[in-house]
């Protein structure tokens, strides 16, 4: 009967290594077992869930950071930069070059196991690109979609042609079964009698062709928006579905009744679908951010301003929530399990748009633009990313030039920044470390980018070895 | 020259389990355990190092860990040796409930990282795939719950019976 000599810190130990699903159903094992594990609150004290997985997906070797930097329309080179983890000092620089005028909007789709999957706007071309090595884009075969494109007008038959959904209609991920990269398209077909079927096809890495899937594609037909397509690791990646406006119009009663997440599993290339929590609607939100936090998918709400009229009949901004609040699904599928992590309150000067989870920390951005860390554990923010950027002439920057968007790949940190402007001089100016939140680096992008500027910083582990990009 | 020699000769440490059964065993090979170790350190040497948390069969077990995973005297592990310890890892844990848990008790006790990780690992896995019954019989842990009181803990968190 050696197990009576269990303490709680091997049961600990245990139990760090479980899934959610299973922690919250070991709350029933016994009162001590249910005191170990705590409340569903996850960031209460005493509580093995705040050290989940994060412990164990230590990376092997250090991540890189990706600064990536684009010339003006006329000058079509990207420029990436390689910077060391720990110093922040550039490794290495790579130069694509453009020859066709194809890279042009080049943007990323998702970045995991440190290969990244980039498109173009259209989605004509869709890249992967292992930055690890020094071959450059690597462009897929054909896909549907892209066979649209190159139809020329003889032989244009519009019975037979794909059209593209959306640009977002496009997934990356790993699939850890066969050990196999792959990229998911999805479009719509029309048969000879007019009508539209949705369709959807994989790309393997491993054999470098398309496959038709033979599966039901649970995006409704014509009237869905992507918001903020993310991935994830353990081989999923998600879109977060929405009605669009005009198909609100036609189905005035159906106006949120589809607003769901959906996921492709990349290891059983099914489609799964998941409802949002109760009441939770996209438009409740002054902004949202749809992420991953340790490999489950994630919600940061930031609640919306609204006008009201005051006593005097005075016009007056008010939230319509006095907190920011973290949402993760902890059983992809499962609605119930969606689970209240923690809510913030909100203070006067409060950072105004959330970006992503990294460990056990929020990034936000507030109204000046700097990027705060709130620590979730300690409820404590620190500044750790700030942005200065001028225009030629030193004009401000309007709130719309800019789109921030943040993703994890595994345990690292992909910072996407793309300030859409024109300038002469951006100083990026970052304090980030995993562990000790404590790293400065300052990067001046000068020069090489005259005009139009488009700036992404990723970091992300070495990618796998792929022997057979 | 004289240390040369004197490391091709393997120093040997004597350990004794709770039930009075002793082994003899490489010191290098023992010192994988750091409990172990700072006995060693401290000048346990020469007489029996005894381990009375271990009974015979389960100090059998672990010697056997040590043995594998004892420094090798020629310098790094190849990548092949690695993933042939990982076979061999995977197989060693690969016992009873009742044995899984001593070892996974002994690595604790003797601060064997590696193997408490393994252990670990293994005890996770086995718990994931059993119910809420089954795990309380696995650990010998009486349900202190009242019938009401675990219906309650269990309608709060349905999702996760499903």
């Amino acid at each position: 009967m050696s197990t009576s000599y269990f303490h709680e810190e091997l049961v600990t130990e245990i139990l760090n290594r479980l899934p959610p699903k299973s922690l919250f159903r070991f709350r029933c094992v016994c009162k001590i077992w249910r005191n170990l594990i705590g409340n569903p609150d996850l960031f209460g004290p005493n509580n093995p869930f705040n050290q989940i997985r994060s412990i164990l997906r230590e990376p092997n070797s250090p991540p890189l950071l990706l600064v990536k930097a684009k010339h003006g329309p006329d000058d079509l080179k990207h420029m990436f930069y390689f910077l060391s983890h720990d110093t922040l000092k550039c490794q290495a620089k790579i130069t694509l070059e453009d020859l066709g005028g194809c890279l042009q909007h080049l943007k990323l789709v998702a970045s995991c196991n440190g290969l990244l999957c980039l498109r173009d706007r259209s989605l004509r071309y869709i890249y992967l690109w292992n930055p690890a090595t020094s071959e450059g884009l690597n462009s897929l075969p054909p896909h549907a979609q892209m066979n649209f494109y190159m139809m020329n007008s003889s032989s244009f038959d519009p019975t037979r042609c794909p059209v593209s959904v959306s640009p977002d209609a496009v997934g990356f991920g790993f699939d850890r079964r066969s050990n196999d990269f792959k990229v998911l398209s999805i479009y719509d077909f029309v048969d000879r009698k007019g009508r539209s079927k949705r369709r959807a096809e994989v790309f393997r890495l491993s054999t470098r062709t398309w496959r038709r899937l033979d599966i039901f594609v649970p995006f409704d037909e014509k009237i869905y928006y992507n918001y903020f397509p993310t991935t994830a690791s353990d081989g999923f990646f998600f879109w977060w579905v929405v009605l669009c406006e005009s198909a609100n119009k036609f189905r005035p009663n159906t106006e949120y009744d589809n607003e769901k997440i959906v996921a492709f599993d990349f290891n059983e290339e099914v489609f799964r679908t998941t409802p949002l929590p109760d009441g939770f609607h996209y438009n409740d939100f002054y902004s949202v951010n749809f992420t991953v936090f340790n490999g489950f998918v994630a919600i940061i709400g930031f609640p919306k301003e609204r006008l009201i009229t005051g006593a005097l009949g005075y016009r007056l901004w008010e939230r319509t929530s006095r907190s920011l609040g973290i949402w993760v699904l902890f059983e992809f599928g499962v609605k119930d399990s969606w689970t209240k992590l923690i809510d913030i309150p909100l203070s006067l000067d409060f950072p105004e748009k959330p970006l992503g989870l990294w460990g056990n920390a929020l990034f936000m951005q507030n109204a000046e633009g700097k990027l705060v860390l709130y620590d979730l554990l300690s409820h404590s923010e620190k500044d750790v990313l700030q942005f200065h950027r001028n225009r030629v002439g030193g004009d401000k920057i309007e709130d719309d030039d800019e789109i921030l968007n943040l993703d994890v790949d595994g345990d690292n940190l992909v910072l996407q920044v793309f300030p859409y402007v024109y300038s002469s001089l951006i100083n990026l100016s970052l304090e980030l470390s995993k562990h000790t939140h404590h790293l400065h680096y300052n990067l001046e992008v000068h020069e090489e980018c005259r005009q139009e500027i488009l700036l992404s910083a990723w970091l992300f582990g070495h990618a796998r070895e792929l022997v057979y990009m | 020259m004289s240390s040369t020699l004197c490391c091709s000769f393997a120093k040997n440490v004597t350990l004794r389990s709770s039930d009075g059964q002793t082994f003899e065993v490489e010191e290098a090979a023992a010192q994988v355990s750091q409990t172990i170790k700072r006995m060693i350190e401290d000048g346990c040497t020469g007489s029996v190092i005894p381990v009375p948390n271990l009974t015979g069969p389960v100090l059998a077990l672990v010697i056997e860990y040590f043995k594998k995973h004892s420094p090798p005297s020629d310098g790094c592990p190849t990548a092949l040796l690695e993933m042939e310890i990982k076979d061999w890892d995977a197989k060693f844990v690969a016992v009873d409930n009742d044995t899984l848990l001593d070892l996974t008790l002994a690595a604790h006790y003797l601060e064997i990282q590696g193997l408490l990780d393994l252990t670990c690992h293994r005890v996770a896995d086995i718990l994931n795939d059993n119910s809420v019954e089954k795990i309380r019989e696995i650990f010998h842990i009486k349900n202190d719950f009242t019938p009401e009181e675990e219906a309650e803990e269990r309608s709060k968190i349905q999702w996760a019976f499903e």
